[in-house]
């Protein structure tokens, strides 16, 4: 249960919410002067695009270590899970591709512009106070253009102590990991209030598997799986009177791990290593100068650093090193005429520079890539007692540079994108529906990777319409709170960028288009039993139909890779005076590893069962609880990725401390 | 209605491809003895870290080839578990089939049916891997990255003796008492060679190049092999090569895939709009005598070529086309460009090998 009581609440919290712009619920959440947050769950029944919101109680109740974890419990989500706890966890929206999904934390965007894919693996669930995932870009207009900018997103609040608090937390688990973390907040006055986190992970990860090999099998003990990794972040808010808001956040993340690859028949060996920094700084200041007008600015800068280290031949090895710079910059203006009940206009424009310098033994790129993107967007919205619409345009402009040889041309493109919640009773019933037209720009991957790489690479377009109802109701009997949305979507992603081959070597071109369609289904009830014992309850499904339509495509009508035709999770929890008990469940049916829907490229669909236990007690004013669990406890090492096998079952022992 | 037809046609789809593409009575490959003129194998090479390296028989007489996926081919049958990861080469020697695996790092010995007869070769080294093979019906040429090629007996499979090359050999073929092998060098230096070797005295010579491949073929006394270029401003060239004498001549023809027969090369070439959409070329045989050029298949005919192979026997063309993550498609084609035959192969196919 989120809690905020105290001073704090109109300090702490309210610095941190604009902060973070998670407020798809509605745009009065975020008025810094009357924020209440008493819910125990962060409400979206009543927005016009789909959001699923996870808080740091939900995550824990799903056994969810890390964000992609938690995200492998929403609906319209396919998370590319390479297994153990240093493989690369990506997340996919409706069979669009992880490219297309945009990742904040605390407010600001996460990037990569070689890859353009965010490992979310890396991001801990212990500091984390909501994790939120947003098809098209949420109700809230008052956003950074580049929340605008992706057919979808993810995005991370960090946890803000309350007032002069202490927590530690250490935890033991299966395959030799150990991790602990520290969180502390301290308010240096009424109005200024700093915290400061750490977290360490180390892991061997060498759990044994047993995959599948014709009509024999594979086992073995998973090498080279070994992670060490240091986090830290510090954060100053800054409440400097009723107008002027001021936050900054200091981050650093340094590990070291192996790359164990696929599980290669007959060839054991693994010796790939990948050593990955990452700081940043981001800057938030936010005037309201009015109650009828806001506006905001952020300022980051970020630096990521990847040195790869793989075998040449015996004990040699080539380093391949990636430094990427960005530095991204934001200005969001809200408007609320006074003059225009209901009406609300914003403005936002983002700047982002983005660079990427090689230094290497094998020169991977063909030259050191630079892009300046500039974002504009404009948005209008209405809400009223029984409607919400909203209505942006979001104009996209990216140049490029490149050290040498050709050069991506640059591009200019208007996305348009429209939304309308229906609320016919005024209440518990709300009818949505919403149309969302985006692009992602080719990565520098795409684009420069040597001989791969193809600089006249068009953009990925892709469409989506929605239509979708939830129904939600609160009361004080035993069902305390319900809440369930069904969302239907037909959508089209065209000119996708694939590797195409050849017989010296691979391009990368446009030549794919892909048909959506599908239903997302979600369902959360509270049963309270009595004053100290309630069962939660929450269930997502998901149908998800994403099939070539390629023109004269061998595999028009199929299925595309790894998208699960049925997927689904669920979660059980009991709180009761002495004990809390979980069970949570991921489900995903088969899917493809390759484009061509045949029995031999068939990964088996797979269910990841977990239960947990946990004891609190409160010593004065120290809170304790421990907690242990059982992951994966049907012992299959099922694979998201063939050839790429999960570990089996395990266990994971918490302790954690509040002061 | 069209959606209902849609999701009839994936399992139509694969029905059709197993029920033309193989046979169900087979329980692998033929039984020993065949005699090159029933039919020839066929490897497919597989996506990297997919294990999808897989074989295949064809049989001339019926137009039919066995199961082309990694978990349905004929080592898959025979063995019950899968080939492996990149089936680089196939060399079918008396009753013996050697198969270069790269990805897994090994060599397999089979027979005709596709069992194993004995333990594969590993290599166990990092940045080892067995590439392509020759052989002269004694021994077994295999080159391996780690610089070295490899010599087995082809009766045993046992190893006899190791020759060391340049950086990187891939290509390797015997010709005239030689065995001429394509280093392809460092990655992405474009530092390549050629080593030619005696093979009766071991005596080396090395021919800097800039990026040599697999492509090497003997035609008459001479080996002709395509150096790759630098994919930028060094186009792929064909090149001739005589052994004995220990030269290289250009023979200014840009190609991707290459094969002799009867005095004639066989060349195909794809190149590369501005936004790298593919061109392909017609393909054409060279007759090496007098110079001369024909066009032996049409453009059109030569979309998405990925393999390059004719019988010895009849000169039959084996063209094997891939898309990406699809199956792949072999078609053979007669010295007049009729069509004979048409089979689905695996995964980015190597091509056709014929008994040596």
């Amino acid at each position: 249960m989120i809690r905020i009581r105290k001073a704090c609440l109109a300090g702490g919290v309210a610095i941190l919410l604009p902060m973070c712009t998670i407020s798809s619920q509605n745009e009065k959440v975020n008025r810094l002067d009357t924020v209440i947050v008493q819910a125990k769950r962060y409400s979206v029944h009543d927005t016009a695009m789909p959001a699923q919101i996870l808080s740091a109680k939900d995550m824990q109740q799903r056994g969810a270590t890390n964000a992609a974890d938690a995200l492998k419990h929403m609906s319209g989500v396919t998370v590319k899970d390479y297994g153990g706890i240093g493989g690369i966890k990506t997340v996919a929206i409706r069979g669009m591709g992880a490219q297309h999904t945009a990742v904040f934390y605390d407010g600001v965007a996460v990037g990569d512009c070689q890859s353009g894919q965010v490992d979310l693996g890396r991001f801990s669930t212990d500091n984390l106070n909501m994790l939120q995932f947003t098809i098209g870009q949420g109700d809230d207009i008052y956003i950074p253009a580049r929340m605008s900018a992706a057919a979808g997103v993810v995005s991370m609040e960090t946890r803000m102590l309350e007032t002069n608090m202490f927590n530690i937390s250490a935890r033991v688990a299966s395959f030799d990991t150990y991790q602990a973390n520290a969180n502390i907040a301290r308010c240096l006055s009424d109005e200024c209030k700093v915290s400061l986190f750490a977290d360490y992970t180390s892991a061997r990860g060498d759990y044994k598997f047993d995959i599948r090999n014709a009509h024999k099998s594979i086992s073995g003990r998973r090498i080279n799986s070994d992670v060490e990794h240091v986090r830290a972040e510090a954060n100053v808010n800054w409440n400097i009177d009723n107008k002027h808001t001021l936050s900054a956040k200091m981050y650093g993340s340094f590990s070291e791990r192996g790359v164990p690859g696929a599980i290669i028949v007959d060839n054991p060996l693994s010796s790939e290593r990948l050593r990955s920094s990452n700081i940043f700084a981001q800057m938030f200041y936010e005037y309201i100068p009015s109650s009828v007008l806001r506006m905001k600015f952020t300022f980051k800068h970020n630096y990521a650093y990847d040195r790869y280290t793989q075998p040449l031949l015996g004990n040699e090895h080539s380093i391949d090193s990636y430094k990427q710079h960005e530095t991204d910059l934001s200005a969001t203006f809200n408007w609320r005429p006074e003059a225009l009940p209901g009406f609300s206009f914003a403005w936002s424009e983002e700047v982002f520079h983005n660079r990427l310098n090689t230094t290497n033994s094998h020169t991977v790129m063909s030259s050191v890539p630079r892009r300046v993107t500039l974002l504009s967007a404009a948005s209008m919205r209405y809400s009223s007692r029984y409607v919400t619409a909203v209505a942006s345009l979001l104009g996209s402009n990216a140049w490029e540079w490149a050290s040498k040889g050709d050069v991506a041309p640059s591009r200019h493109r208007l996305s348009p994108s429209l939304s309308l919640a229906f609320y016919p009773f005024a209440g518990n019933l709300t009818l949505r529906a919403s149309y969302k037209d985006i692009f992602r720009m080719p990565t520098f991957n795409d684009l420069y990777y040597r001989e791969t790489g193809n600089y006249l690479l068009s953009p990925e377009k892709c469409k989506m319409l929605n239509l979708g109802t939830v129904y939600s109701l609160s009361g004080k009997g035993v069902l305390r709170d319900f809440y369930i949305a069904i969302d239907g979507y037909m959508g089209r992603v065209e000119d996708k960028i694939v590797a195409v081959p050849g017989i010296f070597v691979w391009k990368m071109n446009n030549v794919d288009d892909v048909s959506l369609s599908g239903v997302d289904a979600n369902m959360m009830a509270e049963f309270v039993v009595d004053a100290t014992r309630n069962i939660d309850v929450s269930a997502s499904y998901s149908y998800m139909r994403a099939v070539d339509d390629t023109e004269g495509s061998a595999v028009k009508g199929q299925q595309i890779v790894y998208t699960p035709l049925h997927s689904g999770a669920l979660s059980l929890s009991f709180t009761g005076r002495i004990i809390d008990a979980g069970y949570s469940l991921v489900w995903s049916a088969e899917r493809y590893r390759l484009p061509q829907n045949i029995p031999s490229n068939r990964v088996d669909g797979y269910c990841d069962h977990s239960l947990w236990l946990s004891h609190s007690r409160n010593f004065d004013t120290l809170h304790l609880t421990a907690k242990v669990e059982f992951m994966n406890i049907a012992n299959k090492n099922y694979e998201i990725i063939r050839y790429y096998p999960m570990p089996g079952r395990s266990f994971r022992i918490s302790l954690h401390i509040g002061l | 209605m069209r959606r209902f037809i849609c999701l009839f046609s994936i399992p139509l789809l694969a029905t059709v491809l197993f029920t033309s593409c193989s046979n169900d009575d087979d329980n692998g490959g033929p039984e020993g003895g065949v005699p090159s003129s029933l039919g020839c194998y066929i490897v497919n090479q597989g996506g990297m870290s997919e294990n999808d390296g897989s074989i295949q028989f064809y049989d001339y007489s019926t137009g039919e080839a066995t199961a082309p996926d990694a978990e349905g081919n004929i080592f898959v049958q025979q063995n019950g578990e899968m080939l492996g990861d990149i089936a680089q080469d196939l060399m079918w020697v008396d009753d013996k089939l050697f198969v270069t695996l790269s990805g897994s790092q090994k060599i397999e010995v089979l027979d005709e049916s596709g069992k194993r007869i004995r333990a594969p070769h590993k290599f166990e080294v990092e940045g080892a891997s067995p590439r392509m093979m020759a052989t002269d019906g004694t021994h077994v040429y295999v080159t391996n990255y780690d610089g070295i090629v490899y010599v087995y007996s082809a009766a045993t499979g046992d190893l006899v003796k190791t020759i060391p090359v340049g950086v990187r050999p891939e290509g390797i073929c015997i010709c005239d008492g030689f065995l001429v092998v394509n280093n392809a060098g460092d990655l992405y230096a474009y530092n390549g060679s050629i080593s030619i070797i005696d093979i009766k005295n071991g005596d080396t010579k090395n021919i800097s190049m800039c990026n040599p491949y697999i492509m090497n073929v003997v035609c008459d006394d001479k080996v002709y092999i395509i150096d790759s270029g630098n994919y930028a401003d060094i186009p792929s060239n064909i090149y001739s090569v005589s052994p004995r004498e220990g030269t290289v001549v250009s023979l200014n023809i840009s190609a991707s895939a290459i094969a002799a027969y009867e005095g004639k090369l066989y060349y195909v070439n794809t190149s590369y709009l501005e936004d790298w959409t593919p061109v392909y070329s017609p393909l054409m045989a060279l007759d090496i005598a007098t110079g001369e050029t024909q066009e032996l298949l049409s453009a059109d005919k030569m979309k998405n070529i990925y393999s390059l192979s004719v019988n010895p026997e009849n000169g039959d063309i084996f063209a094997g086309y891939a898309e990406y993550g699809v199956l792949g498609t072999m078609r053979v084609f007669a010295q007049d460009g009729r069509q004979k035959g048409v089979f689905t192969v695996g995964y980015y196919t190597g091509g056709a090998r014929f008994e040596n």
